[in-house]
Formats: structure tokens, sequence, C-alpha cells
């Protein structure tokens, strides 16, 4: 693998001039939140954590509209929006380890057995770039979901702060050919500055050592034998039911298509919305009937879908670690407890 | 690129009444092409400017110029659906899901439980089961409804006698119903009591409400049927079909794409309950 380097100022301007050569350009901003930034001084390069927004809606946007529908006198003439969403060359900046693991899992889903094609539309022409954290923040536990705190895979350029440098680490060859298409920016890396993130990277390791949970290889395996426990009562008593967990969820890829109709009612749109699994209405079909009726039975979904479920699905856990379902929940319910609760080693 | 999202036009050229709610739509795919699918398997239907649901197949998979669906009005989409005229366009996305597993019938006996509307995605197994009678052994049957207007495919049923037995029953008879001798009287389970199905050699199909599979399941056990050889089609809110929206997952598998259909085994190794009303946790 080679190794470049990129100095802090000449990252800014690179951004720039990714912006100025017309591609859309996502990172985190000072006022949090992934969202499309116009300038390289827009970038927030010192948060901590990650965003406490949305990532998900870059690939996967919220009221998506899948088609439009017209009446005419016989017929009924169909357009597909999928034609306008080719040959936008998108970069997101500043992915963390569990920001990527994230996309990994999306793609996971949406370009399994039946390829979505929005989202592969969206997804071959976007760029990743990673940051290594330079802390772990309060609700991170990467560590024991096995999605951080180093990037494993699933990433274009991986930038890890050293100094008043990047060191930038190549995982694809789109990502060397951005590299090659602005040389002036980078230059060849030593050996030695490898050897400084791996040291970066222990510490961070280290510090999560210290943190008492267990890892979810233990845990998940285990929680088959929780399926009927308390615990789930307790649970579903304090959820409000709200999805803000869902909706925040870099991973949380459940939907519902619904139909808006025109003004002047002679035509349409699909429109793809995020769904939750914590809504009663999730389940229900038209006759009435609700296969999850039980708040209880909701939370229990979502959190086995995460560290069970999916296991069989998509064959690993769907949860990252980046703690934003904690961040956001009114209940407080902290998804860690299911790493951290005694009930469940027994 | 094959966008799976965008429906195909169909236009309805017929519909009968089947029951007081329940109509049979007639489609036929405005370009003529001609429809591939199994029993067993659904469709995504398209109200434009209401919404889309799904709906098993109905008709007779050999006759593939056009497909039928058997529908109740229901909700939304089912209630605009039944405001359509002749004529009128729909949207068709599929066929989804894997179907009936007739390639295990051949040969071997099959007994049939349906209820109310749960004979529809049925229909097509029955229609290709006469297609190809000599391939398969005694075929039998059991279909139980609320009440004599509440049968499906009333005729039809008279037809089907010729090339399988057919059993009745309603869970509430009129004077007609006994005094014709119709059919019974009860639950569909309580057929097994008055006609003699062997286990041995038998694969059993059932569809029909949650709460009535789980008793047909159940008695079918007590019978000593084999858990591999009892199928039902399940019943959940599929929105896209192709295993993303996560709407119709039960303890990890998608309705959808890994059903309809199930073994009985397969769906009772499942965390989540399927067809029985279990109390949701403790």
């Amino acid at each position: 693998m080679r190794y470049f380097i990129i100095r802090r100022d000449n990252l800014r301007l690179f951004i720039d001039e990714l912006v100025s050569d017309g591609y859309l350009v996502y990172g985190a901003t000072r006022n949090g939140g992934y969202v499309e930034v116009k300038s390289g001084s827009d970038l927030d390069l010192d948060s901590v954590g990650v965003s406490k927004t949305l990532l998900k809606h870059i690939l996967y946007p919220n009221n998506e509209v899948l088609y439009q529908y017209r009446f005419t006198d016989e017929n009924i003439e169909i357009y597909d929006k999928l034609k306008e969403l080719f040959n936008k060359k998108r970069v997101i900046f500043g992915l963390r380890a569990c920001d990527l693991k994230a996309i990994e899992i999306l793609d996971r889903v949406f370009l399994g057995k039946y390829e979505d094609p929005y989202y592969k539309a969206r997804r071959e022409n976007t760029l990743l770039i990673g940051v290594l954290c330079k802390e772990i923040g309060d609700k991170c536990f990467c560590y024991f979901v096995n999605s951080g705190p180093d990037v494993k895979a699933n990433y274009d350029l991986f930038l890890t702060e050293i100094d008043d440098k990047y060191l930038v680490e190549v995982g694809s060859i789109n990502g060397l050919n951005l590299i090659k298409d602005y040389r002036d920016y980078f230059t060849l890396a030593s050996e030695e500055l490898v050897s400084v993130k791996e040291k970066l990277v222990k510490k961070l390791v280290e510090e999560f050592k210290s943190m008492n949970y267990r890892s979810i290889d233990e845990v998940g395996k285990g929680l088959k034998e929780l399926f009927e426990s308390e615990l789930w009562r307790e649970y579903g008593d304090k959820c409000l039911a709200c999805g803000r967990c869902n909706f925040v969820c870099p991973t949380c890829n459940c939907f519902n298509i619904i139909d808006e109709l025109d003004d002047d009612l002679k035509g349409g749109k699909r429109v793809r919305v995020w769904d939750s699994c914590h809504f009663v209405g999730f389940t229900r079909v038209a006759s009435g009937e609700v296969f999850r009726r039980h708040r209880a039975s909701r939370v229990r979904q979502r959190i086995f879908h995460k560290y069970y479920y999916s296991l069989y699905e998509i064959g690993e856990f769907s949860c990252v670690g980046c703690g934003r379902c904690i961040e956001v929940c009114k209940a407080n319910i902290d998804i860690r407890d299911i790493l951290a609760r005694e009930v469940l080693i027994t | 690129m094959i966008n799976n999202w965008i429906p195909k036009l169909a236009r309805i050229v017929n519909v009968r009444d089947e029951t007081p709610d329940t109509r049979t739509f007639t489609l036929k795919f405005i370009d003529d092409t001609e429809f591939e699918f199994q029993p067993g398997q659904f469709i995504e239907l398209m109200v434009f400017g209401y919404g889309e649901a799904p709906f098993s197949l109905t008709s007779d998979p050999d006759e593939k110029r056009y497909f039928e669906l058997t529908i109740r009005k229901i909700g939304t989409v089912t209630s605009a659906l039944f405001e359509k005229p002749l004529n009128s366009l729909v949207g068709v996305r599929g066929p989804f899901g894997r179907g009936w597993p007739l390639k295990k019938a051949k040969n071997r006996n099959l007994l049939i439980v349906a209820g109310g509307l749960g004979l529809a995605p049925l229909r097509g197994v029955i229609y290709r089961i006469i297609r190809n009678r000599r391939d398969f052994g005694r075929v039998v049957l059991f279909y139980g409804a609320r009440t004599p207007a509440d049968v499906l495919y009333k005729d039809e049923l008279f037809m089907w006698r010729k090339h399988i037995e057919v059993y009745k029953t309603v869970d509430k008879a009129d004077e007609e119903w006994l005094s014709c001798k119709l059919g019974y009287e009860g639950v569909v389970t309580i057929l097994f009591d008055k006609i003699s199905v062997e286990p041995e050699d038998t694969i059993v199909f059932t569809c029909g409400p949650p709460i009535m599979m789980y008793f047909v399941t159940r008695k079918l056990v007590e019978l000593g049927f084999d858990k591999k050889s009892i199928f039902l089609s399940l019943e959940r809110m599929m929105r896209c079909g192709m295993g993303i929206c996560g709407h119709c997952t039960i303890g990890g598998i998608y309705v959808c794409k890994d059903g309809p259909v199930f073994s009985l085994e397969e769906v009772e190794s499942l965390l989540e309950p399927t067809v029985e009303v279990k109390k949701i946790v403790p």
C-alpha cells in the first residue's frame, strides 16, 4: 500500500478545488452534521467523536422521489427519477471508522440480491474520505462492535492527523486516481509516519479497553437466550416510540413508500420515506392486524436486528457503535446496556 | 439498468363478484406481454394516486396472457381499486417471493387447507394440479369460510370436484347450506374429524388467518404429519418485495423474499412467533 501526506492548509485548498471542479462535497461542519460544503474553510477538522446528525441521507435520502406519473386521456405516463441521478460526482469527507463501516452495511443491504438502483447510482459516484478520530466521544463504542477505531475496509482515502499534516492511506483505485488528479497537494509519506499512526490507534484502543464493556462477539450469540427476558418490558416501558434512534442510525435502512398527488390531481409521485420499527403501524396489515403491538416487542426487534438477525442476513452485526441513538434518545435508553448488563452474561 | 421500482401498466379487463366484499380482478399488461409466475407468489399492485399493496396471484399460472387477483375491500388501496371502472389502468411490480413447492408434491398426496381469503393464493395450485392430474396422488381440499356468503369461487369449487376431493365448512351455516347439504358447519379443523387424511407420503399446503393456521398446524402435527411437509403462506405488510424495506421481517427472515411460503419447520425455529398469538413479553 502507498502512503501520502497532505498538509493541513493544503487540505482546505484541495477541498476548494474539488468543489470548483464540480464535485459535490459533503463534510462535517462547525454547525454539525454531514452537509454539502462550498469551501474547505467550512469544514470542521477538530470535532470529537462523530457528527451528531445524519450521514445516510447523502446516499439514501429521506423523501426520495422514485418516479412521477401523469394521467393522460387514455394512459398513465411514468417518469423515472433515476435518470436524473447519474453523473453527479460526490465526495464525503471526514468519515469516521464507524461511518465507513455503516456505509459498508448499507451497501450489503441495498446492493444485495436486489440492487436498489437509486442507491447504486449515488454510491457508484461517491468517494469516501475517512479521518481517524483524535479522541473518543462520550457515547462512542466502536471498538466493542468491531468497527473502529481504525478503519479496515470500504474507504477510498483515510487520513490521520499528525502535527500539521495528514497521513493519507489509499484504500481503492478510485482513491489513488483522486490523488493522481490532484497530485500537487500530496507528497509521498515515510514509513515512520505510518508507525506514528499505529501508535495513535493503539492509544485509542487502550482507552477503549479501560471501559467496562464486553465485545459484541461475546454478547451477540448469547442474545438468543434473552428473547423472553424481562429486559424488553423494562425498555418498552421507557421507550416513547418516537423513532429518533432509527432516523439518526447510519445503518437503519427501513422505509415506507407513499403516494403524493400533484396539486392539479392529474398526476403524482411515489416517495420513499424513512420508517421506524418503533412505530406501531410498522407491521400493520390492511386487515388491522399489528404483528408487533407492544412497545417491548418493537424495542426488542431493533436490538435483535442490530445484534442478532443481521448476522444471518448480511453476515455481520449492523450496529457500528457511533452512539447517535444514545445521543438523541429522549428516554435515555442506552444501547450500550446490551454490552454492559450483568444479566446478559448468564 | 433494470429498475424494479417502476411498475408495469396493466388493464383491468374483467371484474367478478365473489362475496359481498371480495372481487376477482382480471388484469392484462397493456403491451400484451405474458406474465410468468408461480402459484403462491405475489405482486405489488399500484393504484395510481392511492398507493401500492401486495396481493397474491390467484389465477392459473399456465394461462400467461392474463392474471387474476382476488381482493377484499379493506383499506385505502383496495377501496380505490373497487371504484375503478373496467379498462382502468393499474401498475404491477413482481412477481415476488417463493411460491408453493409443488415439485415436492409430485407423485405424492396433497392436502390443501384454506381459510377464507386464504384460498386465493392456493387457486393457482389447484389449476396446476388439474392440468397435471396424473402427477399427483390423492388431492384433498379443506375449505373453511365464515358464512355461506363468504365462500369464494363458488362455481369453481363444484367444477374442481371432478378432479380433486373438495370439503367445505362454514363457521355459521344458514338454512340453504344445511338443507342442500352444501358442506359442514364449524371451523375448518372439524374436517379432520369427518374426513380421514393420512400423514404418510402427504404434503400439506395451508393458508388462512394466523389463528386458523395455528390450529391447523397444531392439528396436523397431532395427526403425525411431518413438519417438513407442512407449508404455510404468511401475511405481512410487504412494501418493497425485495427484502430492503424491513416491514415484513419476522425474527430475521423476510416474508417477501424468503417466503411468503415457508415450511412449518422453518417458521417454528424463528424466535418471533408467526402464526401463534403468543404472550409478547413475559
